[in-house]
């Protein structure tokens, strides 16, 4: 029963799309631009937020002792930080390795201004203390734990880039999840259009389909099957588009830009591919049915 | 078969489709129902399909009680009841048996069964020769028994017909009554709606005239006049 009642909501739902071939099309192809829209949105999304994790791990806080601080004082106050739950690691950096990571960074290619400091650290008391957090949202307010600290003389970090990149993340996801609803509810619509058009055109049918006992649920099934078969096409064909031309475009950026993989990287297509195909199959699938659904019942209804 | 208990439609503009009906029909029996437009012969047709719902009295029919049903038990009851209407209402993209096999198919009967059912039928009502033609291909009589092929191959206990002779020559609406008679004596009961007084009249069965929402007689042998 369930089985000749698939095998008649297949086959009628296909007829359906031939019958009405051009609204179908139209309705593939905004279908298609919908996801297209939504799998490049969710592609710039997914390197911006690698270029942001990229930026957050290099974004550490840097905490400095008092000079009379007691013997075991330093243990105290990394115990202390490491026993935040905001906070992801703490890594203790010694006044030599300070002197000779700003040595390299300073003083690179110009190794003869140095020659007064043979022998010497300027950097001496300036160990320290280097804070890596969870995520960068927590910045403000560890460093003002920091700096209430037993102990601590000073709290370095770079304000503007903790907190730019928090924002940024922020408005990020928001705009992209504006742009992805707005996207969501136009195909919703246009879904429903088409169904409402396959509705019309097969009026006279349903009619008589109910008055010689039809279920609803047997008159709703090709009009299921066709918003879904829609929603599939019209998401799987965004997805062969979106595989080529972000290898094209990330080839293409990688070979004239040079300079922009200094600060950024790039996501494998295949590491975005395996979540946007399950996603945009799920999603066409589901403006699909929806669409038609909502139509469909809205008809029977009446 | 079919009982009706003080029925009311009242419409809502507050128009009266009919008012205070009260009448029985015997399992097997033949009726025919008239009235001039208006009289109401629609809206008691449309309340026993179930497309409309009694303002105040019972209806019940082959044991569905119309106002305790629920609404998903309506398809059920449909299934009960074949209906023939006067435009034909045959799906024209469709072969003759197709259009027959489409009732078997809205009812999920398997297909080899539904091929016997289907060829049976269409030989009862004089087709079994025209399967592959199209409505179009077909006269208005041959298009209404058709229609008829299609109401009767679910085997249903009632046959409603509205208006079957309305778009036919005096010949074929005669054939096509014979047809329904026919029919009724194979135990199906058959109400038929018509504005034909002289079938009506010659054929002596049992009238049961509406005016104004009321039944205005009812009698067996019974005359169209009202």
């Amino acid at each position: 029963m369930i089985f000749r009642r698939l095998a008649y909501g297949f086959k009628e739902g296909l007829k359906n799309i031939f019958r009405n071939k051009i609204f179908s099309l139209a309705t593939v192809g905004t279908i298609m631009a919908c996801i297209f829209l939504l799998g490049v949105t969710f592609s710039v999304l997914l390197n911006v937020r690698a270029t942001v994790k990229q930026a957050e791990d290099s974004v550490t806080i840097s905490v400095f002792f008092d000079e009379k601080l007691p013997e075991g004082g330093k243990d105290a106050i990394g115990k202390k930080i490491k026993s935040y739950k905001e906070v992801q690691s703490v890594r203790y950096v010694s006044a030599e390795e300070a002197w000779a990571k700003y040595k390299k960074e300073v003083f690179k290619n110009n190794e003869d201004l140095l020659e007064g400091f043979e022998g010497k650290n300027p950097l001496n008391e300036s160990d320290s203390y280097e804070v890596m957090l969870k995520d960068v949202k927590y910045h403000g307010k560890m460093v003002k734990q920091f700096k209430g600290l037993d102990g601590v003389r000073k709290v370095e970090y770079a304000k503007g880039a903790a907190e730019g990149i928090s924002k940024a993340n922020l408005l990020g996801a928001y705009v992209a999840g504006a742009i992805i609803l707005i996207l969501l509810l136009v195909s919703v619509f246009l879904v429903s259009n088409t169904v409402s058009i396959g509705i019309a055109v097969r009026k006279e049918e349903i009619a008589i389909m109910r008055l010689i006992g039809a279920t609803n649920r047997f008159i709703r099934a090709p009009f299921i099957v066709e918003g879904a078969v829609i929603g599939i096409v019209g998401s799987l064909i965004p997805m062969g588009v979106i595989y080529i031309g972000y290898k094209v475009i990330v080839n293409y950026i990688i070979d004239k830009f040079h300079v922009l993989t200094n600060f950024m990287e790039f996501v494998p297509v295949n590491q975005i591919m395996i979540y946007l195909i399950p996603a945009s199959l799920l999603v066409g699938l589901g403006i699909g049915c929806l669409g038609s659904s909502f139509t469909i019942r809205k008809y029977l209804r009446v | 078969m079919i009982t009706l208990q003080n029925v009311t439609k009242e419409y809502q503009k507050g128009s009266i489709g009919l008012y205070n009906v009260s009448l029985e029909v015997n399992k097997g029996e033949f009726a025919f129902i008239v009235g001039k437009s208006g009289s109401g012969k629609t809206t008691l047709i449309k309340l026993l399909l179930k497309e409309l719902e009694a303002t105040s009295g019972d209806i019940v029919v082959n044991g569905y009680h119309y106002q305790k049903m629920k609404r998903r038990q309506i398809p059920y009851l449909r299934r009960q009841i074949g209906v023939v209407f006067q435009d034909f209402r045959l799906l024209r993209d469709r072969s003759i048996y197709e259009n027959v096999a489409f009732a078997q198919q809205v009812i999920e009967v398997p297909k080899r069964a539904m091929k016997r059912q289907v060829q049976n039928v269409l030989e009862l009502v004089g087709l079994g020769n025209r399967l592959r033609a199209l409505p179009d291909e077909l006269s208005g009589g041959e298009q209404q028994r058709v229609a008829i092929a299609r109401a009767l191959v679910n085997h249903p206990a009632l046959l409603l017909a509205d208006e079957p002779t309305g778009n036919l020559d005096p010949q074929n609406a005669q054939e096509i009554m014979d047809l329904l008679v026919e029919i009724q004596k194979r135990g199906t009961t058959v109400i038929v709606v018509t504005h034909n007084k002289e079938i009506v009249n010659q054929m002596g069965k049992r009238v049961i005239a509406l005016n104004e929402g009321a039944i205005h007689h009812d009698e067996k042998g019974g005359t169209y006049d009202i």
